[in-house]
């Protein structure tokens, strides 16, 4: 006698070697839903339950679609993200330490861990955006990989923002107690407001469906520059000519870099395949 | 009639998120709303489908929430997000284009 119950058992031993829990569950409500439809519509149990197996598939298959998914979840957004957590931690380390033995003050700690939070989460943006103008300029990019990308630069651009104008304005309630005012048009809250308004711009154009992709390139490799230039170039400046050519260069090169990159971020898809295929066929 | 291989394949995520678009559902419900669509003339593997309910979830397009159903089972239902919302307008763009182009086409050499 037919005991569909000892059919899904069976089933979910033999699907349990390739899927996990969750698929397994999802797919025997399906199996159980077929196979009701069928038999009410005339079908015997046991062929009802053999057509219902035929249309589901083969969970090796199966499986193999679902490891396709997986590997399109993009690896250099959870390295970003994972890069970040890395660092807001380390920075929270490491003025916490500072907190502790009274050298700074939780406001100024509070300010500095929110902005390394902001400055860093927009160098991600940036980071992911020169990944993936390589990637597709390479001809491995592809629908996955492009919507991964949008969704990984609006979620850092959020946090970037959010963190950035935090650090702002704790960076002004600090100000006010300690300088006497709250904002003084200096070079680092100059700086701090151009990332947090580049911020907002990536923001809106990765929320955008219209924007096209090399235009999202360009505003995330934008930001590192700005980010770049609000960090490190009031160093700069007050150094005058003196600062030291090491730091300078750095930055130089840094800039340097990401119009360049820029460059590659302009070349249609799949264009340095085919300019290494014509360069071997022409060897 | 047998659909290709191919145009099922590249039809699967604006009809997926089309459906969707209805209001939430789950797999078996999707795939009976695919045959009823197409009068029977798109017939997926059903296992299938599941992988790529999954890969629209990992993007941000769809999301999922089991539930009990009216019958007492418990079922993994699927809703459109506002990012699978754009996905499905610039799919539905990019169709109407090439069905724009092939009833041209088709309409000239009929003449």
């Amino acid at each position: 006698m037919f005991d569909l119950d000892e059919r899904i058992a069976s089933w979910r031993a033999s699907a349990s070697a390739e899927l996990g829990p969750g698929v397994i569950e999802e797919l025997e409500g399906h199996l159980r839903d077929d196979f009701e439809r069928l038999v009410a519509g005339g079908r015997p149990e046991e062929e009802a339950w053999g057509q219902a197996l035929v249309r589901l598939g083969d969970a090796r298959q199966i499986a193999a679609e679902f490891a396709k998914v997986r590997a399109r979840r993009w690896v250099p957004g959870r390295i970003a993200s994972v890069g970040l957590a890395a660092i807001v931690v380390a920075v929270t380390w490491w003025v916490g330490v500072r907190v502790a033995t009274g050298r700074v003050g939780a406001l100024l700690a509070t300010h500095v861990v929110a902005v390394t939070t902001g400055y860093v989460a927009l160098l991600a943006v940036g980071f992911l955006a020169a990944w993936a103008a390589i990637a597709r300029a390479l001809g491995s990019w592809d629908d996955g990989r492009a919507m991964a990308f949008r969704v990984a630069g609006r979620r850092l651009t959020l946090v970037a923002i959010m963190a950035t104008g935090l650090g702002v304005v704790l960076g002004a309630v600090w100000a006010h107690g300690h300088l006497g005012r709250s904002w003084g048009w200096d070079a680092k809250e100059v700086g701090g407001i151009c990332v947090l308004a580049w911020g907002a711009l990536a923001w809106r154009a990765f929320r955008l469906p219209g924007v096209a992709e090399t235009a999202l390139f360009h505003v995330a490799l934008m930001g590192n520059v700005v980010v770049c230039a609000a960090w490190f170039g009031p160093g700069l400046a007050a150094g005058g000519h003196g600062a030291g050519s090491g730091f300078g260069m750095g930055i130089g090169a840094f800039v340097i870099a990401h119009a360049a990159m820029m460059h590659v971020a302009m070349l249609p898809a799949a264009w340095l395949r085919r300019g290494s295929a014509r360069a071997s066929s022409r060897g | 009639m047998q659909l290709g291989k191919e145009l099922v394949a590249a039809s699967s995520v604006p009809l997926v998120l089309a459906i969707l678009g209805e209001g939430e559902s789950y797999g078996y419900a999707i795939i009976q709303r695919v045959r009823e669509l197409s009068g029977g003339e798109i017939e997926w593997t059903d296992g299938m489908l599941y992988p790529l309910l999954h890969r629209l979830e990992a993007q941000g397009a769809v999301t999922s929430r089991w539930k009990v159903s009216e019958t007492g089972r418990k079922r993994k239902y699927y809703a459109l997000k506002g990012e699978g919302r754009k996905v499905l307008s610039e799919h539905k763009a990019q169709w109407q284009v090439v069905h724009g182009a092939l009833a041209n086409v088709w309409g000239l050499s009929h003449v």
